[in-house]
């Protein structure tokens, strides 16, 4: 696949699609780093550490486009705050398929921004929100 | 029971005036309560209220006024049919 530039990166929340208010997504999965080092057995010194991979923390980032009306951002949002929601998410609209990916799992909702911005300014919201459990990688159309 | 989209958004792959099934719903990983509450979806079969036609005050007949005969007349008064 060639090298993809993001413009239609869909993203599904608690059922809902949101892309066209969502300017920034970063889906991330960092594993904690166990260290393994021990003494060498026998004639055989430790000469260099060891390590293993731990649990995994996952977070996704959006950069949100508020809007206050009906069926919009702020009612979709605001009513999740404090509860874990489903987030879909997939580089394309495109059917699903290796090379577009859609990304499943479930995210607690534990920050929201209603209102942000400069005078002249978009109103937007940054919000990085902990994934609970793991992400689901669905390359089945 | 079903639910129709009303809002702009595609809701669970659907789009304005599609409908939805609770089981829709909740294999898309949404929330019945939550779609609902945010203007996303409309019970399909929601009855339109109309407000109730105004009865007009019923006419009450007076009760006729039934004359008491006293049977056990002892001083004899006149009884209404002796009169």
């Amino acid at each position: 696949m060639a090298r993809i530039v993001l413009t239609n990166v869909d993203v599904e929340i608690a059922g809902v699609n949101l892309s066209d208010y969502i300017s920034s997504v970063s889906l991330s999965s960092t594993y904690d780093v166990v260290e393994t080092t021990a003494f060498g057995g026998g004639n055989v010194p430790a000469a260099a550490k060891t390590r293993q991979a731990g649990l995994v923390d996952n977070a996704v980032t959006f950069e949100f486009h508020q809007d206050f009306a009906a069926g919009a951002v702020e009612a979709t949002i605001y009513p999740l705050l404090g509860t874990v929601a489903q987030i879909k998410v997939q580089p394309t609209n495109a059917a699903i398929s290796v090379d577009s990916p859609q990304y499943v799992f479930n995210a607690l909702i534990s920050e929201w921004t209603p209102l942000n911005g400069a005078v002249g300014e978009l109103a937007t919201a940054s919000v990085t929100w902990s994934i609970t459990g793991p992400i689901v990688k669905d390359t089945t159309p | 029971m079903e639910y129709t989209v009303i809002s702009n958004k595609k809701v669970c792959g659907k789009v304005k005036d599609d409908k939805l099934t609770r089981d829709d719903i909740l294999s898309a990983g949404g929330s019945v309560e939550h779609l609902l509450a945010a203007g996303h979806i409309k019970a399909a079969n929601a009855v339109k209220v109309t407000p109730a036609v105004k009865q007009e005050p019923q006419v009450t007949q007076q009760e006729e006024e039934v004359p008491v005969f006293n049977l056990d007349n002892e001083q004899g008064d006149k009884q209404p049919w002796q009169e």
